[in-house]
């Protein structure tokens, strides 16, 4: 298969998914971002943080509000189009977010590791923005004993 | 006076002698000068204006309230990368790690020989430079501050015997808190929202956040002013402004100012070209002992042993959650890696590169960033990572990782160089954080945009004093160039009223 057709079809599946999916009661992009979120820092491996315990998609939710309109629409769609992928190119049949979490590990890896450069980096991109999220819940400074020297401090945009 | 709250109005028309565009290391010096000089100055900033105990720890909420496009600003090309830019009063003052480097002698004279621009020349500039460094408080960083990083850093590069430092920076109370990147929540970083602002508001300056200028107030061939939009805290635009003067000055950094002279039709074939930013990359490194990374001065610690090379060597240090991202995946070891979090230390280099991209309107005012790395700036980044490489060993770390997103941590130098000769372009993970060279100064207007005094080229009563006009990059961190050249080009401006 071309690439072109390739990435058409990747767009075009999710988008009619989507559609499918719509009245749910949580988007497919942040059910991935949960999925990715867990996959990257499965509880206990290292850290004692279970991902679907914690605030994570409202603040995943949070973070796409506020990001600029055109980069948020682009983390969106990369989210939903690896959402629904696994469903139509491998042999799982399922969506990322029901995949078992070695499954959707070694999926994901063909993902960081791809030798297309336009899906390695994409890939970078949106894992750096879970890890941001990631890194901003309270149980896991807690985990790494983490705290600036001068004690946290000021209003952040998950409180308002 | 400082009008926090523009947006009260629906319009706002202010006349005075000189407008100023922008208030970080350009603009703020700029309007210090020319307000003492008892011209009547206006300041208009598109960001907000936060003082210290409004800023955050929180790293989305300090992006979302400092940075240009909540910190999502990318080049796009080879590599795509981020360009992190300020968007407050202060501008990238308020988020940059203080540091101050004196203009290189070499750069200077080239600047002043090959682009023939007597302005720039050493004896021109320096004197500026030390009436900017007692003004910031530039000093030494205190090595009991600076926290395990630079420690394990400063270690390793006097094992090698190579060359190095503590930063000058401008922050001479500084407590170490390690989040120069989000606002110093203590004032003790001197950027130019807590020095030349304030003093130019208390001499009778007006200074509006919050107004986003869009469009000069041309008659005939002067620029007379410029008129834009009154914003809410949240960027929405709630009224108009027109500030009317005899002089406007362009000081909104290296990616917008180009941009707003396009925008006007001012057509030169120059003007967004020649982009430069100083490629900058890292090394991760882990060590047996504790370092915690986000305690101490983020960036302490220099070695110049290979400035020749176009190489500046710094300590770098950020929020955890920065470095999950680089050190977490789906591999086993990862976990290991991850586990190792408190024990990371992370120096990075940045490289002197020649132009290699551009800028060009994208929305608004918003700038479209193109940059293609070459191959000579690329090989420079490679032997950047090995330098650091080799001074995280001599320091006693256990594993090193570069900055590559496919890369994982080697425990030898033999395995890393081996990893480095087969890199490519696309994976490494660079930032380029000092944007310059896009409205170019010279003397002829075929290659250049704005002469030697920083006049634009064919356009009378407009002036640029930013990053922008530098007529290649500059080798090191350019903060105080950049308010040595506005504080020079001050003076030519001052001409116009004599």
């Amino acid at each position: 298969m071309k690439r072109r057709d390739f990435l058409k079809i990747s767009l075009i599946l999710p988008a009619f998914e989507c559609a499918k999916t719509e009245g749910k009661k949580l988007p497919s992009y942040l059910l991935c971002a949960e999925a990715i979120a867990e996959a990257l820092f499965p509880e206990g491996r290292p850290f004692n943080v279970d991902v679907k315990k914690t605030d994570f998609i409202k603040r995943m939710e949070k973070s796409l509000k506020v990001m600029p309109q055109y980069e948020s629409f682009l983390l969106k769609a990369g989210l939903t189009m690896i959402e629904y992928m696994p469903r139509y190119f491998s042999f799982h049949f399922k969506r990322l977010s029901e995949l078992s979490l070695e499954d959707r590990r070694k999926y994901l890896l063909g993902w960081e590791e791809s030798t297309i450069s336009l899906k390695r980096i994409a890939f970078k991109g949106i894992k750096q923005i879970i890890c941001l999220v990631y890194g901003s819940l309270p149980e896991v400074k807690k985990e790494i004993n983490f705290a600036y020297p001068c004690g946290s401090y000021g209003r952040t945009i998950w409180e308002e | 006076m400082i009008h926090k709250t523009p947006y009260e109005q629906k319009k706002i028309e202010i006349e005075g002698d000189v407008c100023i565009i922008g208030s970080g290391a350009a603009g703020g010096v700029c309007a210090k000068r020319l307000q003492s000089a008892g011209l009547k100055v206006i300041v208009v900033e598109e960001g907000p204006y936060f003082q210290p105990h409004e800023f955050s720890d929180d790293p989305l909420t300090g992006f979302k309230m400092l940075y240009r496009n909540c910190g999502m600003q990318f080049a796009q090309g080879r590599p795509y990368f981020p360009v992190l830019t300020g968007k407050c009063v202060g501008g990238t003052t308020t988020i940059n790690s203080a540091i101050c480097v004196r203009p290189p002698e070499g750069m200077l004279v080239k600047w002043s020989r090959e682009f023939f621009i007597p302005t720039l020349s050493p004896d021109s500039i320096y004197p500026h430079v030390e009436t900017v460094e007692r003004e910031i408080k530039v000093t030494p960083v205190n090595m009991s501050v600076a926290g395990n990083n630079n420690l394990l850093v400063k270690r390793g590069i006097e094992r090698l015997g190579w060359r190095g430092g503590p930063i000058l920076r401008n922050a001479p109370d500084c407590m170490g808190c390690g989040v120069c990147i989000f606002g110093c929540p203590i004032g003790a970083k001197l950027s130019t929202d807590l020095t030349y602002i304030p003093d130019a508001s208390n001499m009778g300056a007006h200074i509006f956040p919050l107004m986003r200028a869009e469009e000069f107030i041309f008659e005939g061939n002067t620029v007379k002013g410029v008129k834009g939009k009154i914003l809410s805290n949240n960027g929405e635009e709630t009224g108009n402004f027109e500030a009317r003067a005899k002089i406007t000055v362009l000081a909104a950094g290296t990616l917008i100012s180009p941009i707003l002279l396009l925008k006007n039709g001012i057509k030169n074939p120059v003007i967004g070209k020649n982009l430069t930013v100083h490629p900058a990359t890292g090394v991760l490194a882990i060590f047996k002992e504790e370092v915690k990374l986000w305690e101490g001065v983020p960036q302490g610690y220099y070695c110049d042993e290979f400035i020749g090379d176009g190489i500046l060597i710094e300590t770098s240090a950020v929020d955890p959650a920065i470095i999950f991202a680089s050190i977490s995946g789906f591999r086993k070891e990862n976990e290991k890696y991850l586990k190792s979090i408190n024990r990371i230390a992370l120096a990075g280099a940045m490289v002197y590169d020649p132009p290699s991209g551009y800028v060009k309107p994208k929305k608004g005012i918003e700038p479209q960033i193109i940059y293609y790395l070459k191959e000579e700036t690329f090989k420079r980044l490679l032997k950047a990572m090995e330098a650091v490489a080799k001074i995280m060993f001599s320091a006693g770390a256990e594993m090193v990782k570069p900055f590559f997103t496919t890369a994982p941590f080697f425990n030898g130098m033999g395995k890393f160089k081996e990893f480095l000769r087969n890199a490519k372009m696309m994976d490494i993970e660079m930032e380029g954080n000092h944007p310059m060279g896009t409205v170019r100064m010279g003397v002829s207007p075929e290659i250049s945009a704005v002469d030697p005094s920083g006049k634009v080229h064919g356009v009378k009563g407009l002036y640029v004093v930013d990053a922008s006009v530098f007529p290649s990059a500059l080798g090191v961190n350019p903060m105080l160039t950049i308010m040595a050249i506005a504080s020079r080009l001050s003076q030519e401006i001052l001409k116009e009223f004599q």
